[in-house]
């Protein structure tokens, strides 16, 4: 019995004894405020070298009651540089002195140059950093990225914030298609690697008061992707029309020229639908637009009975928008930046066949034939 | 010196112990090297768990015909010697599994989540767990091993109600073989290594009747949860699934409810838990043949010594990913599966035949 209950103690001792091994007291640990929590990564590319520099979390802001203080940007940079993003980033780490933690990184702003050299080598690094999440946005820097991540914004609780609210409500209104850190990824493992990222512009005219150097940023539009690397800027027009494309976004405004008059409709609940087709050893793509549209300001006119005309001014000018998109990337350049090539294989296998191994050349020669079916809501109309 | 006996299982307990340790195989399964993104994955799960069932017809035939007896019993009991053989190469098979599955789990939660964590505790803590097991036996493990599979299912929903709105039907596409040529590869990758045969070559005997049904449920459901499973990384990763390290890791780390942002931290915990149960399997497989061999005292001695090996390989050899690939490569190749899980009870079947025959001249005789 005696035995028993020793037995027992002594294993129930061995177990405690092993589990203390466990406890962060007897294992090396870095606290959360000794990490350098990164929210926006920027990386450049110069002299064969990746050039990195990161947005920390500094929550040692002073002047509020809270150890956040919300009137300062509550952020800290680093710098580094190295071969490839990974050691940039590890040296930028080195330099700051403190272990990263990439948890909760929201943005990766992507230098012009970078992009121009491989925007797949850029984001490559996230690959093996599993905490990364996938749902981080992807931006191009007008120029160098580095300056972006310079201007520290004092609106919201960490820098960041700002940057994420102007970009995720310019894809909310229809201007611009954001794709994240997974969808790129996606688009760089099709047969074009194709994508259109948005740019942003710095304007350090200094009068701006929502960043401590009176700095601020603007989407100035997009940045085309192909097969893996910056290929040319396009405008705002472009990246919307890309959008509808996409069918990334389903509210958007167009504003028409009608009776000397310029009338705002408001779009809602846009469909695009794209079906491929093949026509004299030629790629056809039929886009059928469907959409709701409610007038933005009352029309001085009542054009009831003329709903069809204003309706088809509508639908033209969206299709306009999509013809500059597709002249712009597709017929340009054979890019896919609307993954025309999940489309094909979906709808018709036997076609993608055909054409995935000059699928670029036959996206160069492809035909489009664009359709629209705009319905604006008559109720508000009738006011 | 009092152990813990093994007791008898129900076969639906037996089923979800295989499907967890199957599951975990499949979702830590690195490098792939022939997963590439295409519907041929659907078809190639389907083909391969088929001829997965096919393979599994000596143990059925086995399990219904001598009801409460396994391969490895009968041969033990019919020839010592080959008893012995039988169990050395079981044993050795079970433990590159167990070795293979440790440095799998080790090399995925410390380049998730656990990236701190000092790596000799990522491999001790889970094979403490699974001496705990083995101390305490199948019946104790197939209970935890329910709840875990149970966890598993209630994660899986929780990360197909989570992410539905980013399904994208379009990546489907209507071709269930593209890359023909590269078909039987991916279903010999598929299918080769399977250990749960040589767990059910052995742990038949603890299920307390009609053993063979454990087949008939566990082969369907595991390739019903992989066909979900890859469905869903389809739809929310399209072309991007062929190239992400661990494709349901980012799946769960995509996923948004309310309280969590992401459920990668989730992810690495139902993993660890599977890796529990399967490590536990492959050591109750040791206890039970080396327990008919030589004792009791002997069979759980055997299995916590394997354990032991496996901590020690794991914890040298663990960080080189050359060493775990060329574990895994032994695995995946298929040899120890089919000795072990289809030569070996063909052979009992054989043995258990000629000595029903003989018995029945016998008795015959005496008539």
């Amino acid at each position: 019995m005696f035995r028993k209950i020793s037995r027992k103690i002594s294993a129930l001792l061995l177990f405690s004894l092993f589990s203390l091994s466990a406890l962060s007291g007897c294992v090396p640990h870095t606290e959360l405020n000794e990490k350098a929590i990164i929210l926006a990564i920027g990386v450049d590319y110069e002299d064969e070298k990746y050039k990195v520099m990161f947005q920390y979390y500094n929550p040692t802001g002073i002047g509020g009651r809270t150890l956040v203080d919300n009137s300062q940007p509550n952020v800290l940079t680093s710098k580094g540089e190295g071969d490839n993003v990974y050691a940039a980033m590890e040296d930028a780490t080195f330099r700051c002195g403190r272990e990263m933690m990439l948890g909760v990184t929201q943005f990766i702003v992507i230098g012009k140059k970078a992009a121009e050299h491989s925007v797949e080598k850029v984001m490559d690094f996230t690959k093996s950093f599993f905490q990364s999440h996938p749902d981080m946005l992807v931006t191009v820097a007008e120029e160098e990225a580095e300056k972006v991540l310079e201007v520290k914004f004092s609106e919201g609780i960490v820098s960041t914030q700002k940057l994420k609210f102007l970009l995720t409500n310019a894809e909310k209104s229809g201007i611009v298609a954001l794709p994240n850190a997974l969808e790129l990824f996606t688009a760089l493992q099709t047969a074009r690697q194709s994508s259109a990222l948005p740019r942003l512009r710095l304007l350090d005219s200094g009068q701006s008061d929502a960043s401590e150097d009176g700095k601020t940023l603007e989407i100035s539009g997009g940045v085309l992707i192909n097969e893996g690397k910056a290929v040319d800027e396009v405008d705002i027009e472009v990246m919307s029309g890309l959008q509808i494309l996409c069918c990334k976004t389903e509210t958007g405004t167009v504003t028409v020229d009608y009776k000397d008059e310029k009338i705002s409709v408001g779009l809602v609940n846009i469909k695009t639908k794209i079906k491929p087709s093949f026509e004299n050893d030629q790629l056809v793509l039929t886009v059928d637009l469907r959409s709701g549209g409610r007038f933005l300001s009352t029309p001085k006119g009542k054009y009831e009975d003329e709903n069809d005309e204003l309706e088809k001014l509508c639908g033209d000018a969206v299709i306009k928008r999509m013809e500059s998109a597709v002249k712009q990337t597709v017929f340009k350049y054979g890019a896919d930046p609307f993954l025309l090539e999940k489309t094909i294989r979906h709808y018709d296998y036997g076609l993608w066949k055909k054409v995935e191994e000059n699928f670029g050349e036959y996206l160069k020669n492809a035909k489009f034939k664009f359709s629209s079916h705009i319905e604006i809501d008559k109720l508000i109309l009738s006011e | 010196m009092q152990l813990t006996s093994i007791k008898k299982i129900s076969f639906i307990q037996l089923a979800v112990l295989f499907a967890a340790s199957r599951l975990f195989s499949e979702a830590m399964n690195f490098p792939l090297t022939t997963v590439q993104y295409g519907m041929q994955r659907f078809t190639v799960i389907l083909t391969a768990y088929a001829i997965l069932f096919v393979q599994y017809i000596p143990l059925i035939c086995l399990s219904a015909k001598y009801p409460g007896k396994s391969a490895v019993g009968i041969i033990i009991d019919k020839n010592k010697v080959l008893g012995w053989v039988y169990a050395i190469l079981l044993t050795v098979s079970v433990l590159i599994a167990s070795i293979s599955s440790m440095c799998r789990m080790k090399f995925y939660a410390s380049s998730t989540i656990f990236g701190q964590a000092p790596e000799y505790l990522l491999i001790i803590l889970p094979l403490v767990a699974c001496a705990f097991a083995v101390w305490k036996g199948i019946q104790a493990t197939a209970r935890s091993g329910v709840i875990f599979a149970a966890v598993f299912v209630g994660f899986l929903i929780l990360i197909s109600i989570s992410t539905w709105d980013m399904f994208n039907t379009k990546w489907l596409y209507p071709n269930l073989i593209d890359r023909k040529d590269a078909f039987w590869g991916e279903v010999a990758e598929q299918i080769g290594s399977n250990s749960e045969i040589i767990y059910f070559s052995v742990l038949a005997e603890h299920v307390s009747e009609k053993s063979q049904r454990t087949v008939y449920w566990y082969v369907p459901a595991v390739m019903f949860i992989l066909e979900l499973m890859y469905l869903l990384e389809i739809l929310l990763l399209g072309p991007f699934v062929g190239s992400a390290n661990f494709p349901f890791f980012t799946v769960s780390a995509l996923s948004n409810i309310v309280l969590f942002q992401r459920l990668d931290g989730i992810d690495v915990a139902v993993w660890t838990l599977m890796c529990i149960v399967k490590i536990s399997l492959a050591m109750l497989c040791v206890r039970t043949a080396f327990d008919r061999l030589i004792g009791k005292k002997a069979g759980i001695i055997a299995a916590l010594a394997c354990i032991v090996i496996t901590a020690a390989v794991s914890m040298a050899f663990g960080g080189s990913s050359d060493f775990v690939i060329a574990v895994t490569a032994i695995l995946t190749c298929g040899i120890p599966m089919l000795t072990c899980g289809v030569l070996f009870p063909l052979i009992a079947l054989i043995m258990a035949k000629i000595g029903s025959n003989k018995k029945n001249k016998g008795a015959k005789a005496n008539v």
